[in-house]
């Protein structure tokens, strides 16, 4: 068996080796889907040619129906077409990213008239994110929270929320005592509270479950979705200790006056039913310098990010001088989110 | 069949000598990796441009980070437009008028420790006083509130207490102590979560 995956390996590669857009291989075993991406040109090509094709059957049949249908329309299910069959973004190329996303823009000014701007900016050099997260100072507030929606258009309906604030009673720190839905005035006395969320961890393990690479860690450690490529199989979010993910059971609605339109791919982002989302540092913020909206809301100041290759960042002052500790270390899978006390 | 099993048992025997997460350990990477400054590629200048700032501390020394200036954002500063005779000879006139300030209340340790004039120069009401009556610009506050608050002042200076404006991109610019605390009454008010969490509004807005 070993000889023979070997051999396959082998047979494999020179093929991407002859294609210049088959990014990514490191010579192991290729995926299906790789596969089906390396032959993308051709196949492309072919299907802008079906393109075409549509196009003129759906204006003779729009046009005979109706008197109504307009340009709009035809771009929209053309753009929808292209969009349908784009490739997953972490095998794209700089054209390619900078073609959905414009495609997507798009599609949006076409179905709601607005302007929305998504970027797809990539990691910053020699920066890896980290936080920490102050339990004497974080006093149950929600400010962060709120902001956290509003920044990263999560579905009003269903209430998704990507931060828990656990309240645990003085003490003790065990997850099952904890309160999440407290209602009363806070910090209740002889409490305190602890924040949760994704903590892209160095070794993330709802990444290697994942059966479509639609989830991985970029290089400055976010770990994001291709909220086009996810299945919706939820393994992630089986595989992921901290209960860091969350799924769009329906489709995500946040009202017209509420989006909002300074987006990333990979983050905020309108997404579907059927799709994983997470928190993601606010990778539309963080690559531009900007603290993530949980950070900048924190009353308390209970909240520190910053660059963790940057011996002179505030993260780094935390973990060098405070007795910090992450949950389930034990795991191995290397939180880049620590806790600290005063 | 052999070589398989020398293989396999070679893979094992790697497996348990060297796991995979402590082969390259977080920590050994921002060891070796973060040894040293970065010189950062993009810029968030933009992101604080609506900010006064003042470098932090009067050396002549590197400065080490930006807070925001303070004067022009008090209310009746400069003092003297009222303040231009010594506060000994303000003293009240017994009426029933309203006094000036009487919306301040002081709650911050007790009376018998603080009054007014810890904190504020009554010689002149444009500078704050240390313990050694040296003034203090409003804009240096943390001066004064040090005195007392070493711990708090330490880690603020790190990076651990308070909070950085914005940006997490250097050139750090964080907030001052009265930014967050009222110094007349410095402690965080008990009050209602700004929101509540899923469970708990479906709960009680049930759809």
């Amino acid at each position: 068996m070993f000889f023979r995956r070997k051999k396959k390996n082998q047979d494999a590669c020179p093929s991407v080796a002859d294609n210049p857009k088959g990014a990514g291989c490191s010579c192991r075993q290729q995926d299906g889907y790789e596969q089906v991406i390396n032959k993308s040109l051709d196949r492309r090509s072919a299907l802008k040619g079906l393109t075409a094709g549509l196009l003129a059957g759906s204006s003779l049949l729009n046009t005979s129906c109706s008197i109504t249908s307009n340009e709009d329309e035809k771009e929209l299910a053309a753009l929808k077409w292209e969009e349908y069959f784009k490739g997953n973004y972490k095998l794209m190329t700089d054209e390619e990213k900078r073609a959905t996303v414009e495609r997507l823009e798009r599609m949006y000014a076409l179905r709601n008239g607005g302007k929305i701007n998504i970027s797809d900016k990539g990691p910053v050099k020699d920066v890896l994110y980290g936080y920490a997260f102050n339990i004497s100072k974080c006093r149950g507030y929600m400010d962060c929270i709120n902001a956290c929606v509003k920044e990263n258009n999560q579905d009003r309906d269903s209430q998704m929320q990507y931060i828990r604030i656990h309240e645990f009673k003085k003490g003790q720190m065990n997850f099952e005592m904890a309160d999440d839905n407290f209602y009363h005035e806070v910090p209740a006395e002889g409490h305190f509270y602890l924040g949760t969320q994704c903590f892209h961890c160095d070794n993330p393990p709802c990444v290697n479950v994942c059966p479509v690479e639609a989830t991985w860690k970029e290089k400055d450690g976010i770990v994001v979705i291709d909220y086009d490529w996810c299945i919706g199989c939820r393994y992630c979010q089986a595989a992921c200790p901290y209960d860091g993910r969350r799924f769009n059971w329906s489709a995500p609605h946040v009202p017209e006056n509420e989006i909002n339109k300074d987006q990333h791919y990979l983050g905020n982002r309108l997404r579907k039913k059927g799709v994983m989302e997470k928190c993601t540092f606010c990778i539309q913020r963080s690559r531009n310098g900007q603290n993530p909206a949980c950070v900048e809301a924190c009353p308390t100041g209970a909240r520190i990010f910053g660059n963790l290759l940057d011996p002179n960042s505030t993260i780094r002052w935390v973990l060098a001088n405070k007795k910090v500790f992450r949950l389930k270390e034990d795991l191995g899978t290397e939180p880049k989110f620590w806790y600290f006390m005063d | 069949m052999d070589k398989i099993k020398i293989i396999s048992l070679l893979l094992l025997l790697g497996a348990c000598s060297n796991p995979v997460h402590h082969k390259d350990s977080l920590i050994t990477k921002l060891e070796t990796d973060g040894a040293t400054a970065v010189g950062y590629e993009i810029s968030a200048e933009q992101y604080t441009t609506g900010i006064k700032k003042v470098p932090f501390g009067n050396t002549t020394n590197d400065t080490l980070f930006f807070i925001p200036e303070r004067t022009s954002r008090i209310e009746s500063f400069p003092c003297n437009k009222c303040h231009i005779v010594p506060l000994t000879k303000m003293a009240p006139t017994g009426g029933n008028e309203k006094k000036a300030h009487w919306q301040i209340s002081l709650e911050h340790a007790d009376r018998e420790i603080m009054d007014c004039a810890t904190c504020h120069n009554s010689d002149n009401m444009e500078y704050l006083q240390a313990q050694n009556h040296r003034s203090i610009s409003f804009n240096n506050s943390y001066d004064v509130c040090r005195q007392c608050h070493s711990t708090q002042y330490s880690d603020w200076l790190g990076g651990a207490h308070g909070k950085n404006i914005n940006v997490w991109l250097p050139p750090r610019l964080a907030k001052n102590c009265v930014d967050c605390h009222n110094p007349h009454s410095p402690g965080l008010e008990k009050r209602w979560p700004a929101r509540l969490n899923t469970v708990k509004i479906q709960e009680l807005d049930p759809r």
